[in-house]
């Protein structure tokens, strides 16, 4: 959902992580969770599209998924659920608290390195 | 050869802040606020119409309410007015030149119009706020953009935040929109009435809300052959005292 609108944030992001190197950035690897509710295709053509003219043309999108885990509330097992209902394979229960899988966040950037960065 | 910056940001972090600090002003206001999701169509103000009147024999009331375009949903709270004499009405257009006053006690509206935005968003509620006195009122619904989507993912500080799906919309409704019975803490299965002509069985709803998220409540909604509102059911209570609180 508003792909184009997560994808002018991780610019917005990378630029300003960048900082003075944002024309040697090569890379920003963003983590979607797999319930965030992003089309990561969609993400990637408008990260595409957005980047042209600004000092991260030369950067690639990078998708890292996160599958989901949660955690049961009845015994505090962690587990990565198939699909719905979630249900504990410890106790069987199915109070539960997401523990990954929902998230988007630009985790790191790839610059280019130059000799004046050291 | 590549070096790594590290960055490590949420990219959502800005939105989920201003909804945060939106919460924080509500409850510093000590305002109990209820938000209403749902397709277009899915019952969403008809729903608000009936259930206002005993949420407002018990608190003060105001109403937030976001379409696309119109200010129609404000003329049915003014219209309204007449069942609804013990407040103070005030219909505010806030995106147009035209101004209408309700004469008489009613409950306090605000139209947002998105002008093709999918949801209301944190600065639009602002603006809306700016019309408001948090101080005059107990409770606050907020009537979202129709779209049982994008809202989901925009919270605005809400209280308690309502998924209102038709028994016109398919039983698998649930099933196709987990994120929005996820995230939402009540479902209102609305027009039960015309269940039995779309061929759907609202329990089957609500088990399938369930299977997604165990803790929502669920609560039925209808009208009789005469036309009156069955006041809205379910989990062991009313509707109105859920939202009451």
């Amino acid at each position: 959902m508003h792909e184009a609108t997560l994808a002018a944030r991780m610019l917005q992001i990378a630029q300003a992580a960048a900082a003075d190197r944002q024309g040697r950035v090569r890379a920003v690897t963003a983590v979607i969770g797999d319930m965030a509710g992003v089309m990561t295709d969609s993400l990637v053509f408008a990260f595409d599209a957005l980047k042209k003219n600004t000092p991260l043309h030369g950067a690639q999108l990078k998708i890292e998924r996160q599958r989901v885990l949660v955690c049961c509330r009845g015994c505090g097992a962690e587990y990565a659920p198939p699909g719905f209902p979630f249900v504990c394979p410890q106790c069987g229960g199915r109070e539960f608290r997401i523990v990954r899988g929902e998230e988007i966040y630009v985790k790191n950037l790839e610059v280019e390195e130059d000799v004046r960065d050291h | 050869m590549c070096g790594t910056i590290e960055v490590e940001q949420d990219v959502r972090a800005e939105n989920l802040h201003q909804s945060g600090h939106l919460r924080e002003h509500f409850a510093h206001h000590g305002v109990r606020v209820i938000g209403l999701l749902g397709s277009p169509g899915s019952g969403k103000t008809t729903l608000l119409e009936n259930i206002l009147p005993a949420l407002s024999k018990k608190m003060r009331v105001a109403v937030i309410e976001g379409d696309v375009a119109t200010e129609l949903n404000e003329i049915i709270f003014a219209l309204r007015e007449s069942a609804l004499t013990r407040f103070a009405l005030l219909i505010v257009h806030i995106c147009h030149v035209s101004a209408f006053q309700g004469g008489q006690l009613g409950v306090q509206a605000v139209q947002i119009n998105t002008d093709g935005a999918c949801h209301l968003d944190t600065a639009m509620v602002k603006k809306a706020l700016e019309e408001i006195d948090l101080d005059a009122i107990d409770l606050l619904i907020i009537e979202n953009v129709g779209n049982l989507v994008c809202p989901v993912g925009f919270p605005l500080g809400e209280t308690l935040r309502l998924a209102v799906i038709s028994a016109a919309e398919g039983e698998d409704k649930p099933l196709k929109y987990p994120s929005a019975v996820l995230h939402t803490d009540a479902m209102v299965v609305t027009k039960t009435d015309i269940a039995g002509f779309t061929r759907v069985d609202p329990g089957k709803m609500a088990e399938y809300a369930r299977q997604i998220n165990p803790d929502i409540q669920v609560f039925f909604s209808g009208f009789d052959k005469d036309g009156g509102w069955n006041g809205a059911a379910g989990d062991g209570q009313s509707l109105a005292d859920y939202l009451i609180g």
